[in-house]
């Protein structure tokens, strides 16, 4: 078993594996950097380890050299990469294994292979996974690309093959879009990512996006934990996540899944992953991406199968073999997660930046709340905008809305703005309860990004008036405040000439 | 005749101008800092700050937690259930003085976007003397790891463009004025 762990990461999903990993008795490290030095996280972890001095050119937490010198000169045993910065970077899982550090995560071989979509489809055909139709390898030039784009039948997307997060994406209705989209695409992923190679695939329009927990140990035993579904999107970037899939029925589930286990099987896959799936309005589903690290929105499945999935992560990286088959595999009830982000959605969800004044968290024993914050923490815009993450358990998938729109209820923020009122709205919107709702869910479904209790407006205005009058007493006195003393025929003619 | 002169002596009439599209209004009767009323409908409204600090406000059977958020002169932005509300307090003397003047505003007056936060300016999508609608993105800035587009509210004529890509812009730094079309 491991016995020390770095966690090279911040927020909530440091505090997260320093949870776990201290019940199992591992000693936790984390990495206090100059730019909140005062972080929940650093609370939450045994040691602290202050970050090298540098340029500050790179950001801490994606600086490969000096988070494996943290901890070789620690002489820490193992690192967490946790998700977003260098959790998924073949050369962080490179550097860990040369300096002797456990990555916990797959091989860097693995995340290579999955990090490049040309490589991960080819994976994907050997399995017998579905793919939307389209090239293998990386588009030569125009021509090819024009060409391609004709027999797939449109629309079509040009994705950079090293691409993510909905950069590096574009979409052609018709042979005329191709060339100058096909030439944009090669530009961005060369700057974005620095890789020009592109390829081709069918567009699905309006799909939901389903993806399958998958749990792989060193020794070829590969079992899913179900499915999560993450249609609620906002230029690609989830918001409300939610499993199992209103949209999948036992036979689906069932179809989906022995794919995904095929997928991990052919690429030798170890660790956690997540296979991701589009499902079309036909309810044929198409293999995505693998993502190689543990998921943000990962609790809704440990909500729902009661296990934890940072153990089992850490477990697998100490070359432990896995003790749960797929028939231990259970779902019970239903999860939400609703993601609370320090985002304006009133002006077009854009950051919130401010101190927290006040915070009250909800409490109940179907509840479970992430945070990387408390009364007091500054949001900066260095860092990305989350903070806190609900997590609802009910019984069936009514009885999770209503848990989750009570909690959020309770739920208050003051400080900064936040997506409070966005999730409620959801939760609240009939297509969304019926269920039936994919990835255009947001631009085609909501009228009102946020939703207002019954009388709210009018409350506001009363709150207004009440603090202007406390603001401005004139006790009774009724004469126009801004000219307290001037004679009201005065000012009718003063109006008159204005 | 102005309304002061014939209302109640105890009572003075403030109207809540709402900043949203539809400039929504509530006109309130305020008997004392919690006695108010509305369309002759009696309000009660209590405010009260709970231990954790979080101010709650009741009336009507309801308590919702509130912020103010800013006070600028006579604006207020308060928040409620999470939810922004930005109204303009006026008097009906007040009120109707800025009826009249927005009724004479300058035919080139314009808006001036600044930046809501700190970050980077990723691009400039517009060139002084260009033609923008409501909704044209003028520039996309950079912040909290996100791109954020920022659009015109108004019909009007690139004026100055006072940023370049790549800049580093604080709060409220002007970034793009936009003037009138003239009529």
């Amino acid at each position: 078993m491991i016995k020390s762990i770095l966690i090279a990461n911040r927020g909530e999903i440091a505090i997260r594996i320093a949870r776990t990993a201290h019940r199992m008795g591992i000693k936790t490290y984390g990495i206090r950097t100059k730019k909140e030095p005062n972080a929940v996280y650093l609370q939450k972890v045994d040691q602290i380890v202050d970050f090298p001095d540098t340029d500050g050119t790179i950001a801490e937490f994606l600086d490969i050299k000096n988070l494996v010198k943290v901890a070789v000169d620690n002489n820490i045993e193992s690192v967490h990469p946790g998700y977003g910065y260098l959790s998924e970077n073949p050369d962080f899982a490179q550097a860990c294994r040369d300096a002797g550090v456990i990555f916990v995560g797959p091989s860097p071989e693995i995340i290579h292979k999955m990090g490049d979509k040309i490589i991960a489809k080819e994976i994907a055909q050997r399995a017998g996974v579905p793919m939307t139709g389209g090239t293998l390898g990386g588009i030569p030039d125009t021509k090819a690309a024009i060409e391609e784009a004709n027999r797939i039948g449109y629309p079509v997307i040009i994705k950079a093959a090293t691409g993510g997060g909905g950069r590096g994406m574009r979409v052609c209705t018709k042979e005329d879009e191709v060339a100058p989209n096909f030439e944009l695409c090669q530009k961005e992923a060369l700057t974005a990512f620095n890789d020009p190679t592109v390829f081709i695939e069918k567009y699905i329009v309006n799909p939901k996006h389903i993806e399958f927990q998958i749990v792989a140990d060193k020794y070829g035993n590969v079992i899913h934990l179900g499915e999560r579904e993450c249609s609620i999107q906002r230029k690609h970037q989830k918001l409300l996540e939610e499993a199992p899939s209103p949209a999948l029925d036992h036979e689906l589930r069932e179809k989906m899944a022995s794919a995904a286990v095929r997928l991990a099987k052919e690429a030798k896959y170890e660790s956690l992953g997540t296979v991701e799936f589009l499902l079309d309005n036909d309810k044929n589903f198409y293999f995505m991406e693998m993502n190689t690290r543990i998921q943000v929105e990962h609790p809704v499945t440990e909500m729902i199968t009661g296990l934890n999935l940072v153990e089992l992560q850490l477990l697998i990286a100490s070359g432990e073999k896995l003790q749960i088959r797929q028939e231990d595999v259970k779902l019970n009830g239903w999860a939400i997660e609703c993601r609370i982000n320090a985002e304006d959605v009133q002006s077009g969800f854009t950051p919130s930046i401010g101190m927290i004044k006040n915070m009250r968290l909800p409490s109940n024993n179907r509840i479970r709340i992430d945070s990387g914050v408390r009364v007091g923490t500054e949001i900066t815009p260095f860092f990305d905008s989350m903070i806190a993450k609900l997590i609802v358990h009910g019984e069936d998938r009514a009885d999770a809305i209503k848990i989750a729109l009570h909690s959020l209820e309770h739920f208050v923020v003051t400080g900064v703005k936040t997506t409070i009122p966005f999730d409620k709205a959801v939760l609240h919107n009939e297509v969304y309860r019926k269920g039936d709702f994919n990835t255009s869910f947001i631009e085609t479904c909501m009228d009102n990004l946020v939703w207002r209790e019954e009388h709210e407006e009018l409350i506001a205005a009363l709150l207004a008036v009440s603090n202007y009058n406390h603001d401005n007493d004139f006790s009774g006195d009724t004469t126009d405040q801004a000219e307290p003393n001037v004679d009201p025929w005065v000012l009718q003619r003063r109006i008159r000439h204005l | 005749m102005m309304d002061s002169n014939t209302q109640n002596i105890q009572n003075r009439t403030l109207i809540a101008v709402s900043n949203n599209q539809e400039k929504s209004s509530y006109e309130f009767q305020v008997k004392n800092q919690y006695e108010f009323s509305s369309k002759g409908r009696k309000l009660k409204v209590e405010m009260v700050e709970e231990a954790d600090g979080i101010m709650l406000i009741s009336c009507e059977g309801v308590r919702y937690p509130f912020e103010i958020v800013s006070i600028k002169q006579n604006t207020y932005e308060v928040m409620v259930n999470g939810v922004s509300y930005t109204f303009t307090i006026e008097t009906p003397f007040s009120l109707k003085r800025r009826q009249i003047l927005a009724a004479q505003k300058p035919a080139d007056a314009g808006e001036e976007l600044r930046a809501p936060m700190p970050g980077k300016i990723v691009s400039v999508l517009v060139k002084p003397g260009q033609e923008v609608q409501p909704g044209t993105a003028l520039v996309v800035l950079e912040a909290m790891k996100m791109q954020n587009t920022l659009s015109a509210t108004e019909a009007g004529i690139v004026g100055t463009v006072a940023v370049k890509e790549g800049q580093t812009v604080s709060k409220d730094d002007l970034l793009v004025e936009t003037k009138k079309p003239k009529a």
